[in-house]
């Protein structure tokens, strides 16, 4: 878990020289807007079927490259 | 603690990164980048912005880190020590702030409205409650009940248990449960009785709730039964009453 949160913090550090064009909407100590997205392995993930088993760390990342 | 990693890759993409790399957790597509405008953001080539949201148990963002340029990013340390300090995960708050009200002692005051029947007369009628309740996990709640109705004046002391499917994250749950015990006043309705209830319970903190539902008790007593519906509305303060 760890090492792929490193993997993960660390793919986050490549933005350079790019800016900003939508900021979020969301603020810290809001109720977190729901939604449902596929994984990699094709199933249906929610997040409130997540939070009924307790916290969620939401790691967003420009993607595999 | 669940992650979950969310990127506009395609299924493919993802699927190479969790292979490369043996990552565990859900690698989540946002395609078209609804998500990542809502949490985090995006940046002018149309890709996430990168970030970090934190959610508690009962969906609160507690939580959020997002860049801003090459080098604004949390290390891993800073990650984990952000996830230890808003969840707690190492210590006693990882429950506090999981499912607080599921995992909380509940004080509960409800009054109601309903009809009281007895053999084919039927009449209006007030009541009043007060439960102790005590969670058994997170499915269970029983405790003692004091409750009182306006038509028979009868004071009735019950243990009842409630089933509860937890809604909203944890955050609510729909409940039906039975009631039991005995009503020892006034002497005319001394005797068993024995009734069942419905709510929907909801925790908008972790230390107040609301409760709507419907309750039925029968009364035994001298002459007759007497057969209590009424709607509910109450609400509960929330406690805990353990250490993890």
């Amino acid at each position: 878990m760890r090492t792929a949160l490193l993997v993960l913090a660390g793919s986050t550090g490549c933005i350079a020289a790019l800016h900003v064009t939508t900021t979020a909407t969301v603020t810290s100590d809001a109720i977190a807007p729901p939604f449902t997205l596929a994984a990699q392995d094709g199933r249906s993930v929610s997040l409130a079927s997540e939070l009924a088993h307790g916290p969620v760390v939401l790691v967003f990342y420009r993607g595999y490259w | 603690m669940t992650v979950l990693a969310i990127s506009m890759d395609s299924p493919e993409d993802s699927r190479a990164f969790a292979r490369d790399y043996g990552i565990g957790f859900p690698l989540l597509g946002d395609a078209d980048g609804t998500v990542s405008r809502t949490y985090a953001g995006v940046t002018s080539d149309a890709n996430t912005l990168p970030g970090v949201t934190i959610v508690r148990g009962d969906g609160r963002i507690v939580f959020r880190q997002v860049a801003s340029a090459k080098d604004d990013r949390m290390s891993s340390a800073e990650l984990l020590a952000a996830v230890d300090r808003t969840l707690g995960t190492a210590g006693p708050a990882a429950v506090q702030d999981g499912f607080a009200g599921l995992d909380r002692a509940q004080l509960r005051i409800d009054v109601g409205g309903g009809i009281a029947r007895s053999g084919d007369d039927t009449a209006a009628t007030a009541s009043g409650a007060g439960s102790l309740l005590l969670p058994l996990g997170r499915h269970v709640l029983v405790g003692p009940r004091a409750s009182w109705d306006t038509h028979t004046g009868a004071l009735a002391l019950d243990g009842i248990a409630l089933l509860r499917a937890p809604i909203l994250g944890g955050a609510g749950a729909f409940e039906l449960g039975m009631s039991g015990g005995w009503t020892p006043y006034p002497t005319l309705h001394t005797g068993p009785n024995i009734g069942g209830l419905a709510d929907v319970w909801f925790a908008f903190s972790p230390r107040l709730s609301v409760q709507i539902g419907m309750t039925t008790t029968r009364y035994e007593r001298t002459g007759g039964a007497v057969t209590d519906l009424a709607v509910t509305v109450g609400i509960g303060g929330l406690f805990q009453i353990r250490q993890p």
